[in-house]
């Protein structure tokens, strides 16, 4: 802007009366700078509005100047003593704030090392939970495995303590002459259990089958299980008016009909 | 009168004489426009002490290069004055208060404390519709805006009328004989 739009704009006037923003200001003050006609019109412009102000002047209660410039020097007072000693307070807050910045670490550092502790023992008591539940699952498999079992020996101690039970003894024949088995029959609880107390081991491939006489008719009672356990009693069907038990060697799995060629033990049912 | 050269040269040093000295020849003043922005006499004599408090700490950074004394120490007053009406404080004592500064619809009472009949029709020769927009921001505290809404009328027009105020008083104030009257008068109906 040149220098007589600038006069006429009105700034200056502006300015003298304390109105301009701060933009505005720097303006002001940089025209003012570069034109020394500018400068003078502005302090002349603040000695007139000095007059006028001047005009208006109250002159303020005899006690405010003793007071107001007590107050200066109250303050002044105040001020040196504080910087007799500059440091102090600073170095307090220097020192809260270190002792703050330290306390939000710590606590930090606690609650980082808590965390990593909890997750540890969060993944430990994963592997203990899943090592626990197999252990429960082998647990009740082997207890399913014991309640059967112990239901099967009930049933067959019901069976052996009843007074009318009776026992068959059967013998070998001349495939195996040492054969001994006792048939445990109860036609009450239509039940019948095996006793093999001498019975050669069934050849690769094959396995005793036991047949009810009945009538000259054999009838299936079922196979004797391998992989039973040597002292335990054969659970095997029980047929009606069996005359006798027979036990046949046939190949693995079973036969519809005995080899009667390769009978091995034979026992009559009394009557 | 202590020139102003020599009051600066103290305030820079910090040297506590200039506070006196300035509240020796400046007060009057500045209490004059406070009185009139804050519309009374207990609050003025708090916001010109605020003032001088304002002063003294802000010493050193006075540039004489920017401004003339008096108009640095007037914008501390008026800003000082201005912050106190719009505190919570103004507010509770003005509607307490006598209400002796209030004159008509809020506008200041300007009257002239200088009795002296050739001052009075200089500034008289003011037009009374630039002296009001003047005096509204000077002795009212008002922005250019609050002038244009209290006058109803455009800022545009505001702004012309402070521009011609201004150069009126340049005329009636530097005229160089009126000039030296003047100031001659006002010098003595402070001293008397």
């Amino acid at each position: 802007m040149d220098k007589e739009t600038f006069i006429k704009s009105g700034l200056i006037e502006q300015y003298v009366m304390g109105l301009t923003s701060p933009e505005e200001r720097a303006e002001v003050e940089r025209m003012a700078a570069a034109y020394p006609e500018i400068d003078k019109r502005i302090c002349e412009m603040q000695d007139c509005m000095k007059q006028y102000v001047e005009m208006h002047a109250i002159p303020p209660p005899k006690r405010a100047r003793q007071r107001i410039l007590g107050s200066i020097d109250e303050m002044e007072q105040m001020e040196r003593r504080r910087s007799q000693r500059p440091s102090v307070p600073s170095r307090g807050i220097v020192q809260m704030s270190r002792w703050v910045v330290g306390s939000v670490a710590a606590v930090a550092l606690l609650l980082v090392g808590a965390c990593v502790y909890l997750l540890q023992q969060q993944n430990a008591s994963k592997a203990e939970m899943a090592q626990l539940s197999a252990q429960m699952e082998s647990l009740q498999s082997d207890y399913a495995q014991l309640r059967q079992r112990n239901n099967r020996y009930t049933n067959q101690y019901v069976v052996l303590k009843d007074i009318a039970t009776k026992h068959v003894a059967m013998n070998g024949t001349a495939h195996a002459p040492g054969a001994k088995v006792v048939v445990y029959w109860n036609d009450q609880h239509s039940a019948a259990l095996l006793n093999v107390i001498n019975l050669p081991d069934a050849p690769h491939g094959h396995q005793y089958q036991v047949w009810a006489d009945v009538n000259g008719k054999h009838v299936n009672m079922g196979l004797l299980d391998k992989l039973r356990e040597e002292k335990a009693l054969h659970n095997v069907s029980y047929i009606n008016n069996s005359k006798g038990v027979v036990i046949t060697l046939e190949k693995e799995g079973g036969s519809e009909h005995p080899s009667t060629d390769k009978m091995y033990a034979t026992g009559e049912i009394s009557m | 009168m202590v020139k102003e050269k020599r009051i600066i040269q103290l305030l820079h040093r910090k040297d506590k004489r200039a506070i006196a000295i300035i509240y020796d020849q400046y007060a009057p003043s500045l209490y004059g426009v406070i009185v009139r922005i804050v519309r009374s006499e207990e609050l003025a004599e708090d916001v010109l002490q605020e003032a001088f408090i304002k002063i003294w700490k802000s010493a050193e950074r006075y540039d004489a290069g920017k401004a003339r004394l008096f108009t640095w120490l007037l914008n501390i007053a008026r800003n000082a004055a201005i912050d106190a009406t719009r505190s919570a404080h103004f507010k509770h004592t003005t509607t307490n208060g006598d209400g002796s500064y209030i004159n008509g619809h809020h506008q200041p009472s300007t009257e002239i404390n200088v009795n002296h009949i050739g001052v009075k029709k200089i500034v008289n020769g003011l037009e009374g519709k630039y002296r009001e927009v003047i005096d509204l921001i000077y002795f009212g505290g008002y922005t250019q805006a609050e002038v244009a809404e209290t006058l109803n009328i455009p800022l545009g027009t505001v702004k012309t009328r402070v521009k011609i105020a201004m150069r009126e008083l340049r005329k009636i104030f530097c005229n160089s004989t009126v000039s030296s009257f003047l100031l001659l008068i006002s010098i003595l109906s402070q001293h008397g």
